[in-house]
């Protein structure tokens, strides 16, 4: 049996894994980009949100969303995309970093553990010592290295950081510039043009920290939302999990059941907005049942499936690994799961469809398993 | 070279469209001008170019019965196209002709479905097929805009445009007017291929009228592509138009801008009116590119400063302010457009003055924003311009009476019930217009003579607002006489008339009242002829009772109302038949619990009017017949099969009351049914009606109260649990202070315990130890 290849990488950055489309646009684009901007801000546009021909939509969403994004990294102020989790707003980032910037990697992870540090820059205590304070001992954080090539930087889970690291940002980003007091006369590092920060924030996160007045005045805030449509949801999430199942080099046969996803798909929807699509009013979970969540679920299926199951997906594999994400760490969540399995799909499965039937019966085996552990 | 027919396809509310009719008709000075009306609606065409008049403002149309009195609203703006072709063509001496099928051939159309949910009063254009004909989505896609509203904005509105060459912009809307071919028909097929073949008609005979033309026609876009077909098919003949019923007659109503917003339910609606008024105040004629800018710049300003203005916490400062600018037209730039339009603004603000996504003052903000971009002020119609004499006489009355009708909000006002000399003529005007219906003031509280409630309250409370429907429903009332108490009393006669016999009695006591309120004492006489007729077949109550109140009320009030004394004699004059009636129909009277006044009510009305000669004497009435409410109790008494027997509680309570009697046999009878095996709400039945009728009884004679006593305290456990709910509700007419009475009668020991229980003897020496051991013994009486 042939090995297939190993990729490079688990998962490139964007501007790679559409370096094609990206080179296209580039020799394409004939309108006026902004200073250190690689594309103009329709190309960019058009990047994001596809052009139903040789560039790919990336993003599913309002368009007006994009273009809001787009204008306000030309200003001033930077962009502060907040929702809750999985609606998108980190691939969003990254799309808008490697389309102007080329480059999506200037990035800032923030948690609890962010320190200045992260923000402005750190030493090499080595050089540091030998050399004294120099060039050669400063070790540029992502932010300092934007500021210094006028790239984007982008700041994931800003709210995360604890607010006096989040207000070394408030400086930056009026004066454009970082101030390095150990370099003396050289230590004034000057924004180029092009430099800006996209930043991320979720909303459900608990124990985040609120912005001050003072940085909210620098961001643009821009809500993300859940996908509002439901036929461009499932394709994102058949989209997504055919292209995690290629890099898993998954077998051609096990294709992938539209049907099978539309279960899942149907299902996250449901008990997101806690109505059924008939109109029933449902209880609602309080975990995260985002698109994101939805190709994760997805992708989970689809490898039990092959590996575990008959190779083809269906409703009973979805059912496995959705009741997990329904369930997270929070037992009150079975009680809207079982009431959805009893109210809808049920129902469902008794007007003949083999994927309810399957995902009903798996997710109540699945319940069950988890009330005699 | 102009041609023969310039026709302009529009949206009824559209500045860029009303500048290119503008321009148009400077430039090529038509000798004919048409537009998109009712064809019979044109004896109104000359007072609508009248110069006079203030935009916004509406053409109402209303028909006469024969018609189907169906009336419409047609509303323009100082920017809807129509507006300005009929003005700019007024002062060009030319009067514009009003080329839609008529009003009164509508009627006709069978096709045509009730779309209005409040017929008349939403106005009839409606362009939603602009939003969702399938040409039109596929435009809205092109744009890339997320709607119909903000592509047309990108399309048409926020585009310049030069007076000196129009054409750009003519052939664009012919072309966005093609894509509207497939466009559902609205209100039906037929009546729009009739509408159609009336408007292509119409221009066909101008044409010929008027030789080489040119004639400028103004009409929807959704007609515009079906007209032009017609007229440009060799030997096209319209079809035979529908029967005309009836007539129309044309009026001129005061609009205002909030209800162009489609938010109003107004089919032809806008979003966000004030935007498209600013636009227009800004420029009617040209428009450059910087112009277009410098809209967004203004309104963008306009909300730093209505944020100062309203004490928001961080109003936007001027860097903002630019910033938000700078937004705009980068938005609209991505987008594909020359300059910002109202949602590219609208956006920026938000994305610029909003400061965190759940920030209290950026939602502040969007508030500001959405009121600023709501559309304000109201037109005017001058006095005699389009008004039917009864609007005016209505206004002068108003104006003569303090009420400012300039004010678009509702006003409250308070009247002493006892009214002065000054109040009187307000309080009748009032009464009037409520007798007129058409919603313009409302009595939120004080005497009300109808129910005879609160007649004791000092002030009454009216809330009135003036508004275009009112004015509407005022034009509607026109026929009924030329100045407010002749329209009002036309009014009470037409509902007279129309008083359906099985609610005769409720009907035509309700309008003597609201007569004798309006202080139209002319009516007082055939309503209460009208009255005593109906009283005559009434074999029930409860109406009669009902009338009864109202005569009362009517009668204890007449002096303050100014009731003449021939009107007081006929109100008095109807009361003895009334009673009569009443008492005929005890007997068989049913207990309900649904109507007013209740039975227990009327029961007490008869007792009293029964017992108050002197009170009836001062109103002018003969003493009634005492002994017919006495003979009716007994009859009712000794009906086969019995009455209810609340019914018969309540009958031997009034007699009792009346003649005086046995109160022992009283309470046996109000008792009996206690102990006995009746269901318990049957069981207290007779208590409750007896002491609905006279309340006084279980404590002014202490051998009922006894009685009722005992026969309570016969009850096992179960069935006193049972008819506790139904003693509740029996004893609950009497208050608080004549419970403790009751109790007293019962009981006239003192309550509370005053001396140590023999069976706590043994106790109360140890108990008096630890408390004086803790401290808490009472201080020793004095000896």
């Amino acid at each position: 049996m042939p090995t297939p290849a190993v990729p490079t990488a688990q998962r490139l950055p964007a501007e790679r894994r559409f370096a094609e489309e990206l080179a296209l646009l580039a020799a394409e684009d004939s309108q006026p980009r902004p200073p250190g901007w690689q594309l103009s801000p329709q190309a960019v546009r058009r990047f994001i949100l596809g052009d139903g021909g040789r560039i790919s939509a990336k993003y599913v969403g309002e368009p007006g969303l994009v273009e809001r994004c787009i204008v306000t990294l030309m200003g001033q102020r930077g962009l502060l995309l907040v929702g809750e989790p999985g609606t998108a707003k980190s691939m969003l980032s990254e799309l808008l970093a490697a389309a102007i910037s080329g480059d999506s990697t200037l990035t800032v992870q923030g948690s609890s553990g962010t320190t200045e540090d992260h923000v402005r820059h750190g030493w090499n205590y080595a050089l540091l010592i030998g050399e004294g304070p120099g060039r050669r001992a400063l070790v540029p954080s992502p932010v300092l290295r934007a500021m210094e090539s006028g790239r984007l930087v982008r700041f994931e889970e800003i709210t995360r950081c604890p607010a006096e690291v989040q207000d070394v940002l408030i400086s930056l980003m009026s004066e454009r510039l970082m101030q390095i007091a150990e370099l003396g006369d050289d230590g004034t590092v000057l924004a180029r043009p092009g430099f800006n920060i996209v930043a991320t924030a979720n909303l459900r996160d608990r124990g985040t920290h609120e912005l001050s007045g003072a940085l909210k005045r620098r961001f643009a805030f821009e809500t993300v939302p859940p996908i509002a449509d439901f036929a461009a949801e499932l394709a994102l999430v058949a989209r997504e999990v055919s292209r995690l199942a290629a890099a898993d080099a998954v077998p051609a046969a096990a294709l992938l059941d539209l049907e099978a996803l539309e279960v899942l798909v149907t299902a996250m929807r449901e008990l997101r907005s806690g109505l059924s699509r008939q109109g029933a009013a449902l209880e609602r979970p309080t975990a995260v049942l985002s698109a994101a969540e939805g190709v994760a679920v997805g992708h989970a299926a689809l490898l039990d499936a092959v590996h575990f199951g008959n190779g083809r997906l269906g409703g009973a594999e979805v059912a496995r690994h959705l009741v997990g994400a329904v369930l997270q760490d929070d037992p009150s969540n079975a009680g809207p799961l079982r009431k959805y399995l009893m109210a809808v799909a049920r129902p469902r499965a008794d007007e003949g469809s083999i994927h309810w039937r399957g995902f009903a019966a798996a997710a109540q085996a699945r319940l069950t398993e988890r009330d005699a552990a | 070279m102009t041609p023969r027919l310039i026709l302009v396809p529009v949206r009824h509310h559209s500045p860029a469209c009303a500048r290119l009719v503008r321009a148009l008709l400077r430039l090529h000075r038509p000798a004919a001008v048409a537009v998109e009306l009712p064809a019979d609606l044109q004896p109104v065409a000359p007072l609508l170019g009248d110069a006079r008049l203030q935009p916004p403002a509406a053409l109402f149309a209303l028909g006469d019965a024969a018609s189907g009195g169906r009336s419409a609203f047609y509303p323009l703006a100082a920017f809807s196209p129509e507006w300005v072709a009929l003005q700019e063509a007024a002062a060009a001496g030319v009067t514009a002709t009003f080329i839609d099928l008529a009003q009164t051939r509508r009627a006709a159309m069978a096709e045509q479905p009730a779309v209005d949910p409040v017929p008349g009063l939403l106005p009839v254009w409606d362009e939603r097929p602009l939003a969702t004909a399938s040409g039109m989505a596929a435009f809205t896609a092109a744009t890339g805009r997320s709607d119909f509203n903000a592509a047309w904005d990108a399309a048409v509105e926020a585009q310049p445009f030069a007076a000196a060459d129009p054409q750009p912009l003519l052939d664009r809307l012919h072309r966005l007017a093609e894509l509207l071919r497939d466009a559902p028909p609205m209100g039906g097929e037929v009546l729009t291929v009739a509408r159609e073949d009336a408007m292509a008609e119409a221009l066909r005979l101008l044409l010929a009228r008027h030789g080489d033309g040119p004639v400028l026609a103004v009409v929807g876009a959704l007609h515009a592509p079906a007209i032009l077909a017609r007229l440009a098919t060799a030997g096209w003949q319209p079809s035979e138009p529908p029967p005309a019923a009836g007539s129309v007659t044309g009026y001129l109503v005061p609009w205002d801008h909030a209800r162009l917003e489609a938010a109003s339910g107004y089919r032809a609606g806008l979003v966000q009116t004030g935007w498209y008024l600013r636009s227009w105040q800004a420029s009617d004629s040209e428009r450059d590119a910087d112009s277009l800018h410098g809209e967004a710049r203004r309104f963008l300003l306009q909300v730093s400063r209505a944020a100062r203005a309203a004490k928001l916490s961080q109003p936007p400062a001027l860097p903002e302010v630019v910033e938000a600018a700078l937004a705009a037209r980068r938005l609209a730039a991505l987008r594909g457009g020359i300059a910002p339009t109202r949602s590219d603004t609208v956006e920026a603000a938000a994305l610029s003055f909003v400061r965190g996504a759940r920030d209290p003052d950026g939602t502040a903000i969007l508030a500001l924003i959405d009121t600023l971009l709501q559309g304000e002020g109201r037109g005017a119609v001058p006095e005699g311009l389009g008004r039917p004499p009864l609007v005016d006489d209505m206004r002068r009355r108003a104006a003569a009476l303090g009420l400012d009708l300039t004010y678009p909000d509702a006003q409250r006002l308070r009247l002493d019930a006892l009214k002065t000399a000054q109040e009187q003529p307000l309080a009748r005007f009032l009464a009037q217009l409520d007798l007129l219906d058409i919603g313009f003031a409302h009595r939120m509280a004080g005497p009300d003579l109808l129910t005879a409630t609160d007649l004791t309250r000092r002030s009454e409370d009216w809330i009135w607002r003036w508004t275009p429907e009112v004015e509407a429903r005022l034009i509607e009332r026109a026929m009924l006489g030329a100045d407010v108490p002749s329209a009002a009393a036309g009014q009470v006669l037409v509902s007279m008339a129309a008083v359906e016999p099985w609610a005769a009695l409720d009907r035509l006591s309700a309008l003597l009242v609201r007569a004798v309120l309006a202080d139209l004492s002319a009516l007082v006489e055939p309503l209460t002829a009208a009255l005593a007729q109906a009283v005559a077949t009434e074999t029930r109550l409860q109406p009669l009772a009902a009338v009864l109140v109202r005569l009362e009320a009517l009668l204890a009030t007449a002096e303050a109302l100014g009731l003449g004394a021939d009107a007081a004699a006929c109100v008095g004059a109807l009361l003895a038949p009334v009673f009569t009636a009443a008492c005929l129909a005890l007997p068989d009277a049913v207990p309900h619990d649904d109507l007013q006044p209740s039975p227990g009510d009327s029961l007490r009305l008869l007792r009293r009017l029964a017992s108050a000669p002197a009170e009836l004497a001062a109103w002018g009435v003969a003493p009634l017949p005492r002994t017919l409410l006495v003979q009716a109790a007994e009859l009712a008494l000794a009906r086969q099969p019995p009455a209810p027997l609340w019914l018969q509680g309540a009958c031997r309570a009034l007699h009792f009351a009346i003649t005086g009697g046995d109160a022992v046999a009283l309470g046996a009878a109000l008792a009996g049914p206690l102990a006995g095996t009746l269901p318990p709400d049957e069981g207290c039945a007779a208590l409750e009606g007896a002491l609905a009728v006279d309340r006084t009884l279980v404590w002014q004679f202490p051998q009922i109260a006894a009685a009722v006593s005992r026969g309570v305290a016969s009850l096992q456990e179960d069935a006193f649990l049972a008819a506790l709910p139904h003693l509740r509700l029996a004893f609950s007419a009497l208050t608080p202070a004549e419970i403790a009475r009751l109790v007293e009668t019962l009981d006239p020991q003192p309550h509370g315990v005053t001396a140590p229980l023999p069976d706590a003897a043994p106790l109360e020496a140890p108990l008096q130890a630890l408390l004086r051991r803790d401290g808490l013994h009472a201080p020793e009486a004095p000896t």
